[in-house]
């Protein structure tokens, strides 16, 4: 009911990057993210923001769309940015007062923390907005296996992480349910100062708690009783397929990275 | 039986984010002093009916007058707060909203929202307690310490506090036994006899047959029948249609006129109706 657009939430259009692997998805994301950090000056920025609007291009989500998620965060990289500008020194000043000063050092910092904020920012957004929830997990899962040998619990871990994405639309669901049963027992949320405002989400948080409490028993109940053992191996409904595109993206993965040694060697 | 408590005037209603409209063109007057039953399939719209009636959501176009009170698409939130002094929702598994320490608090977070006086909430909640039949020994319990019949009967007791001229239940006795279902329609029959106007969304068709003096159907978000009980059920091929049932009652008794035996009231609403006409009936043959 309420399905407002938020940051990170999966757009249902058909588009290349939506059918690629996850995997290659998720393995580029975190790739990508890592190459902004090796960003040092202007020909690099623009070739990495290239193969975003590349990736942004053939999403088949429209920009306005990637807009609306990056929106509520703007505030904060705003406030980041603004702090960076005042308080770092450095090269040329142009403007002191106190402690604060605008100093050439610091817009270009500032300016590089604007850049790689946004760009990451949408990166991700660009990998949730083309990749079901459950597909990331299942993605995560398969980057997790080799951690097996070093006795880490990856399928628990996996069991938990689609279990957790799994209710999140069931607590949205029943935050509303229960908000609109405490609406006609007379209580104003729109009301009051910050106080009574905080105060009246314990009559939200309380049964949203015990209720979460109890399906999770009944949940590992089920389970057991259907002879779930954690430490057995699992088995996988959905199987993930390496295609050809998704050996074409790990292709373009790769220039863009060479693309950026390149750059940086070179200018 | 004459005053008007809710008037309904071609209202129109669409969730955000959705294209179809949940309710199309609803138009339905009820009385005070009504025992109201809706019925429809799952996503017929009788939930989305109830909700606009207790204001949690403005209609999309149209408007209602509950209780004297006027609503459309333009009223302030606000504004809408105030029908809550009026109405009282019990939601469907209403247990589900319980979170205060103790069942006195729980039961006086509504009056206390309200902004009644001390005195007046002590007393409300202790009447309701009774109401619902509860000890009042419970007062200074856990609500979570009960069990899931007291829990129900707890949260009854926190809308009822509230003293509401209109009750809105939604399916209030899914999940409950036998006795406690009886005890609850009891107590809901015992309210409207006091004067409370009743709507009750329920699925179970006796309930509707046995305590309801008014009945409206909805389908696909319209009102497909506005009427008494007894007129519904004596179209068994409209029902069919609309995927709904007959009481067991008039289901026998039309078993009965297929095989040739008419009775004089056709749709015995409940079962002693149904013993009384079977027995007039055989009378009559003997004769």
């Amino acid at each position: 009911m309420n399905s407002k657009i938020v940051f990170g939430s999966y757009v249902p259009v058909k588009s290349i990057l939506h059918r690629l692997d996850p995997r290659i998805k998720l393995i580029m994301c975190i790739i990508y993210v890592i190459l902004i950090f090796f960003v040092n000056n202007f020909l690099a920025a623009i070739w990495l923001l290239l193969a975003l609007l590349a990736a942004i291009k053939l999403s088949n989500v429209g920009l306005r769309q990637y807009w609306q998620g990056i929106k509520p965060l703007f505030l904060i990289i705003l406030i980041t940015v603004a702090f960076q500008i005042l308080f770092s020194s450095g090269g040329k000043a142009y403007w002191h007062w106190g402690i604060m000063a605008i100093t050439r050092d610091g817009l270009i910092n500032s300016l590089i923390i604007f850049y790689r904020f946004i760009v990451i920012i949408t990166a991700s957004t660009v990998l949730t907005a083309t990749t079901q929830t459950f597909q990331i997990a299942d993605a995560l899962a398969w980057l997790m296996k080799p951690l097996q040998v070093i006795k880490v619990p990856v399928n628990q871990i996996t069991l938990m992480l689609s279990i957790a994405l799994r209710f999140v639309p069931t607590i949205m669901d029943e935050t509303n349910k229960i908000m609109k049963a405490q609406r006609a027992r007379g209580i104003n949320f729109n009301a009051g100062n910050l106080l009574t405002r905080i105060k009246h989400l314990v009559p939200i948080l309380i049964p949203l708690f015990v209720n979460s409490f109890k399906r999770a028993e009944e949940l590992a109940t089920a389970m057991e009783a259907r002879g779930y053992d954690p430490n057995a191996p699992r088995t996988h409904y959905r199987q993930l397929v390496w295609h050809k595109n998704d050996a074409w993206a790990g292709l373009a993965l790769l220039i863009v990275t060479v693309g950026l040694v390149c750059i940086r060697i070179f200018f | 039986m004459a005053k008007a408590a809710i008037t309904v005037k071609k209202l129109h209603y669409t969730y955000p984010n959705s294209t179809n409209e949940a309710l199309h063109n609803v138009s339905l007057t009820i009385k005070e002093q009504e025992f109201v039953a809706i019925i429809g399939q799952t996503g017929s719209g009788k939930s989305t009916l109830v909700s606009l009636i207790d204001g949690l959501i403005k209609p999309s176009s149209g408007e209602l007058n509950v209780a004297g009170l006027e609503i459309n698409a333009t009223t302030k939130t606000e504004y809408l707060s105030k029908i809550h002094h009026q109405v009282g929702f019990v939601f469907q598994f209403p247990e589900q909203q319980l979170f205060a320490e103790t069942v006195a608090e729980d039961i006086a977070f509504g009056p206390h929202n309200l902004g009644w006086p001390a005195k007046k909430i002590e007393k409300a909640v202790d009447e309701a307690l009774k109401m619902v039949d509860l000890p009042l020994e419970l007062k200074s319990h856990s609500p979570f310490a009960l069990s899931g019949g007291q829990m129900r009967r707890v949260a009854i007791a926190g809308v009822l506090a509230m003293d509401p001229q209109i009750l809105i239940l939604d399916e209030p006795t899914a999940g409950l036994d036998t006795q406690a279902t009886n005890d609850l329609l009891k107590l809901i029959k015992d309210l409207n006899e006091k004067g409370t106007t009743i709507i009750m969304v329920t699925h179970q068709m006796e309930q509707v047959a046995y305590y309801a003096n008014h009945v409206i159907a909805m389908s696909n978000g319209q009102v497909v029948a506005d009427t008494t009980p007894q007129q519904l059920f004596r179209d068994a091929q409209r029902l069919k249609k609309l995927s709904l049932t007959l009481p067991v009652s008039v289901e026998v008794a039309q078993f009965l006129s297929k095989d040739g035996i008419t009775l004089k009231n056709t749709e015995p609403l409940t079962l002693d109706v149904l013993a009384d006409e079977i027995a007039e009936a055989m009378r009559r043959k003997r004769k």
